[in-house]
């Protein structure tokens, strides 16, 4: 199934962002992800969505669950910037009402994090050398995605 | 004719999220992208923002072999224009136009949970209104009235989980197909459903398709019931009397296919009013 990626509007929460149709066919406007394929961006997808349902102080430190934007925003990420030959990440709510991403491979580990607000901020991470390069994505593409996954692996 | 809708079933609370009112016609000769700024220039004080999109394939309801599709025109025809669609949307971004080489599309659609949902008449006026406007903009560019070789009419519905029902074990609860029993006690309740079904009107007059899915609504990222019924044949002739009193066709069948299709109990949640 083909997704197209195309961002209507900067996401503020009072409006839809982004655009998930099902191309080839959709004159409809309305934004769906379809979650009945057995792929892992459907279950995490699920997970994402699932969230809202954890109750305020689900940590034990008083944190309200991940917000409405953070879910939104993480499952944009999955859908639109993220397939099946990825490797899959580890997806877990974080203190604060955020969604955090992680990969490690070898020495190497990335973070990305969707703030309550909706904001995306990354970490790079080395064990090797120590090296830690934090940033902050406004409106990343998938070659942003796919150079930072990159940068991964590149250590072997 | 083209001005009348027939009274049918009505829902005081319908889960409609999205209606699509679409007139579907061969590729216009001399209808190329600098036509598309100036129809917008026509529009714009009514629908301010623009957005491209990829173009919707052309579909056909073949009663020989079924539904078939094929690419644009345009491409087949090695055209140098590049085929595309635009998006014409209100300041509310509840209603927009869509224009490409082949369609002329109307949408309405839910953004924020108080937004009211504008009936068929209404709806089909303002339709009835750019669909008009459109032509004349043609007319006015001494290019061809479109030869319209199908309409479309298409409802979104969102069953959230907690309206009368709470998991895909209790899908009998709100499809009238959907027994609920199997014949032995081996299998649990289903996870999820997903659901196609494809329906003739009579005189090859057209299709009617209706599917059911578990979707993620992106809006709230909470996971939904989506429920979609198109209707899509082709009118008697590209008269507009015709084309929509095909789409009030359309329209008909889906209203009384929701009603067939969902349960006595989902209709008295959703307020059936006759």
């Amino acid at each position: 199934m083909i997704y197209s990626e195309a961002i209507t509007d900067a996401a503020t929460g009072a409006k839809p962002a982004i655009e998930w149709q099902i191309r080839g066919h959709a004159n409809t406007g309305v934004e769906f992800y379809p979650i009945i394929q057995p792929t892992w961006q459907t279950s995490l997808v699920e997970k994402i969505s699932s969230y809202r349902s954890l109750p305020q102080n689900w940590n034990s430190y008083g944190s309200p669950p991940p917000s409405a934007i953070a879910r939104q925003k993480a499952i944009w990420f999955i859908t639109a910037l993220l397939d099946e030959k990825r490797p899959r990440p580890r997806v877990t709510p974080v203190s604060g009402g955020g969604i955090q991403f992680e990969w490690s491979y070898g020495e190497r580990e990335i973070e990305i994090e969707f703030l309550h607000d909706g904001t995306m901020e990354y970490l790079l991470a080395d064990a090797k050398t120590n090296d830690e390069l934090p940033g902050r994505f406004d409106q990343p593409s998938r070659a942003d995605i796919g150079r930072i996954l990159s940068w991964l692996i590149e250590s072997e | 004719m083209a001005d009348t809708v027939p009274t049918i079933r009505s829902f005081k609370d319908a889960p409609v999220i999205e209606t699509v009112l679409s007139i579907q016609f061969k590729p216009i000769p001399g209808f190329t992208i600098p036509h598309f700024g100036l129809y917008w220039k026509e529009i714009r004080e009514e629908f301010k923002h623009c957005e491209i999109k990829n173009p919707i394939v052309h579909m056909m309801e073949d009663f020989q072999r079924g539904p078939a599709q094929r690419s644009s025109v345009i491409d087949l025809e090695l055209s140098p224009e590049r085929a595309i669609r635009y998006w014409f949307m209100d300041h509310t971004r509840n209603t927009f136009i869509q224009v490409q080489q082949d369609r002329f599309i109307f949408n309405w659609q839910r953004i924020e949970k108080e937004d009211v949902y504008p009936r068929y008449k209404t709806t089909r006026e303002k339709f009835l209104n750019e669909w008009k406007r459109f032509c004349d903009f043609l007319t006015s560019e001494n290019i061809p009235t479109p030869e319209v070789d199908q309409c479309e009419v298409t409802y979104v519905n969102h069953l959230e989980y907690t309206a009368g029902w709470d998991s895909y074990g209790e899908l009998n609860k709100i499809v009238s197909y959907w027994s609920g029993k199997a014949s032995g006690d081996f299998l649990p309740p289903p996870e999820k459903v997903n659901i196609n079904i494809r329906y003739a009107i009579p005189n090859n007059q057209g299709r009617l398709y209706v599917s059911l899915q578990p979707v993620i609504r992106t809006r709230d990222a909470i996971e939904v019931l989506q429920l979609n019924l198109t209707a899509r044949g082709a009118p008697a002739s590209s008269k507009t009397e015709d084309v929509f009193n095909w789409l009030d066709l359309g329209r008909k069948w889906i209203v009384q296919g929701f009603t067939d299709f969902t349960t006595d109990e989902m209709h008295k949640e959703w307020g059936l009013e006759r």
